[in-house]
């Protein structure tokens, strides 16, 4: 084990430290100043993991000294190393526009602290070894995620916050009855540990069965078909800045948890979580693209978007060859990225007409530069070439396509006919707000400087996945590989030599000591 | 002694599915934490049911795994938390609205006086956010403080947090 084995519990640590830090009563410029600093602090270190797995190395920090099936870990792959970048990168953006934008009360409500202790849960999902510190981490994110849902009880966060929360703790039970079922069956609740137990089973129809279970789980929280209903309600009536690093990232750590689970633990029998995946993921595209065909308001628009491309990573890692996972892998990137600056582009469009709708028109007069980001980033969404989205939804349906069993093809058809929606429904929103004459009735309002900053950088970071499309992509495939070969992270976390468990007549005895 | 384990779960997730359709807030909280119940009793029986163990290394004889006992207390402990926040937003849900129904949250789509002719589902024209004087009690007018609320995202969508 190398010197770096703290660095996977850093950046929720830090993200910890720093809420509860800010729960401290100070002034309103010491609390901004401690959110950025602490976020700051929470990219450094995601950055420093995503350096220290470049190589395939497997960081490793067992809490309590305990040694891996026996203790809790904390584990950094590639794949865990890159999701942590992301959440940090869109967190450091949140931050910055909830200080831009001065709300009062919510922020005597202590909405900076809340906001740190959704970035710790987030993060502690991400860079878990563990299926029950998963359920753990999801409730540490989602319990912050109810209380910034609902803070400001306006009726409609009110309405929404509570189907919201009702929904996801209806998935909190299953996730803890499927955790149960999992140890009932293999015996322990390390990833690396169940996956060695799963592979030695063979394919096995019960642990198929805990797998299903943990897919609609994962389904529920990153809002597939069926059961992402709350979404487009839930993410217009959050706070904007709230509401950016929400719709960037949370139904990400739903996305992030299937490829998890699909690739590294349960990969015994594929045949029918992929052709779930592929189902749910095809009728996911098209109901996003529908939905942001048919409203109205900016952010219900975007919150649609959101829903699509949870439907894209569905199919990648539902086609299921390396090829598809390292597409998936790079669309995660692109759409975290290209969410983040679409939420921070329509607040600031919000704020300059003071309206939610979409129909304002002729505004590219005010805020070229602002349109200018739009356009690069509706064209990343919809796919189109000269954007880094052109480039992964490229690969995604090439991959689909060199599988080739009848429910990929399905689903590549569904895909290119969502990207066209797509594409007209933010041709929609172009006409509708930038185009055009401006009607002299309506008023332009002031907008904050450093709003207008925080869209402008988050679209210069949806640029540069255009420009450094080819290390993206690398790192990408690097991921793929090692999600490929499970044995090297479970090598990685169970050591060279792991503590072999006799089988006992009675119970399921654990040694003393490791 | 799993059979009757087997049964109660499936009639406490029963009992929690029914009283989470129901349209009164409190129920579907008690609804919620009926499955929390059933979760629990889930993990201790797929552990196995056994008597006469105790998870105990130093008492010679069988002894049980006590690991699925510690998610089980971990479980209550999270699940007693999210209730207390789940009532938390009810009890504020009530306070909002004046009644504790689903409805109190309202969808202010339909009930717009304003809107004109056949318009009321059109979502450009949204009613205000305004407490539900429809459904609410009369003996308990809903709090003036409310009033306030507009329900628009625009820039004066503040005023809301009592």
């Amino acid at each position: 084990m190398s010197g770096l084995s703290w660095l996977p519990l850093a950046p929720f640590v830090t993200s910890l430290g720093f809420g509860l830090l800010l729960l401290w009563p100070a002034r309103r410029p010491v609390r901004v100043a401690l959110s950025l600093v602490g976020t700051l602090a929470t990219l450094a270190f995601a950055a420093g993991l995503l350096l220290a797995t470049a190589d395939g190395t497997v960081l490793v920090s067992a809490l309590g000294g305990w040694r891996a099936p026996f203790g809790i870990v904390m584990t950094a792959d590639r794949l865990a190393a890159w999701m942590s970048l992301l959440a940090a990168v869109s967190a450091l953006l949140a931050v910055w526009q909830a200080a831009a934008d001065p709300d009062p009360v919510r922020e005597k409500y202590w909405l900076f602290a809340l906001m740190q202790f959704l970035f710790a849960g987030v993060q502690l999902s991400f860079l878990t070894g563990d299926l029950f510190n998963l359920f753990v981490a999801f409730e540490v994110m989602l319990v912050a995620s109810y209380a910034l849902t609902v803070l400001g009880s306006t009726r409609e966060q009110l309405r929404e916050g509570f189907r919201y929360i009702v929904m996801n703790l209806a998935a909190s039970s299953l996730l803890v009855v499927t955790c149960g079922l999992a140890y009932g069956v293999l015996g322990t609740l390390n990833f690396a540990h169940l996956a060695q137990r799963a592979a030695e089973l063979g394919p096995n129809a019960t642990v198929t069965a805990v797998g299903v279970l943990l897919l609609i789980v994962f389904a529920a929280k990153g809002a597939l078909f069926p059961l992402g209903f709350w979404l487009p309600g839930t993410y217009p009536a959050l706070p904007p800045a709230v509401g950016t690093f929400f719709a960037a990232v949370l139904t990400k750590v739903g996305v992030y948890a299937l490829i998890r689970v699909f690739t590294t633990v349960f990969t015994q029998e594929p045949g029918l979580p992929n052709s779930l995946l592929l189902g749910l993921g095809s009728v996911t595209m098209l109901y996003g693209a529908f939905g942001m065909a048919s409203q109205r308001e900016w952010r219900r628009i975007l919150s649609f978007t959101v829903v699509s491309s949870v439907g894209y990573l569905a199919f990648g890692l539902g086609v299921g060859t390396p090829e598809a996972v390292r597409a998936s892998v790079a669309y995660l990137a692109v759409s975290v990225l290209v969410t983040t600056a679409l939420f921070a582009i329509a607040t600031v469009a919000e704020r300059a007409t003071g309206t939610r709708l979409v129909r304002a028109r002729g505004m590219l007069e005010f805020l070229p530069l602002l349109a200018a980001c739009f356009l690069l980033c509706a064209l990343t969404v919809a796919g189109l070439p000269p954007s880094g989205g052109f480039v992964a939804k490229y690969a995604l349906v090439r991959a689909g396509l060199a599988q080739g069993s009848p429910l990929a093809l399905l689903a590549v058809v569904s895909a290119l006919l969502s990207s066209l929606i797509t594409l007209y429904a933010m041709l929609n929103v172009w006409r509708g707000f930038f185009w055009g004459k401006h009607p002299a009735w309506l008023s332009v309002y002031r907008v904050p400087r450093a709003l207008h900053a925080a869209a402008y950088v988050a679209s210069a970071l949806v640029a540069g996945l255009t420009l450094f499309a080819g290390p993206l992509f690398a790192r990408a495939g690097a991921t793929a590989a090692e999600l490929s070969q499970p044995e090297r992270y479970i090598r990685g976390v169970l050591g060279d030599n792991p503590v072999v468990i006799p089988p006992a007549p009675t119970g399921t005895p654990k040694e003393t000591h490791p | 002694m799993e059979a009757l384990f087997a049964l109660l779960i499936g009639l406490l997730v029963a009992a929690g599915v029914f009283l989470l359709l129901s349209r009164k807030i409190v129920r579907v909280v008690l609804g919620l934490t009926f499955i929390g119940y059933a979760g629990n009793l889930a993990i201790l029986t797929v552990a196995g049911l056994r008597e006469l163990a105790p998870p105990l290394l130093t008492v010679p004889g069988p002894y049980m795994d006590p690991l699925p006992q510690a998610l089980i207390l971990t479980a209550i402990v999270i699940g007693f938390a999210t209730t207390a926040l789940l009532l938390t937003v009810a009890l504020r849900a009530y306070q909002v609205a004046g009644h504790d129904n689903v409805a109190a949250f309202g969808d202010n789509l339909a009930r717009d006086p304003q809107a004109g002719e056949g318009r009321f589902a059109d979502p450009e024209h949204q009613g205000p956010d305004l407490p539900d004087l429809i459904h609410s009690d009369p003996e308990e007018p809903p709090e003036p403080d409310t009033g306030a609320n507009t329900g628009r995202a625009g820039p004066g969508d503040r005023e809301g947090l009592a």
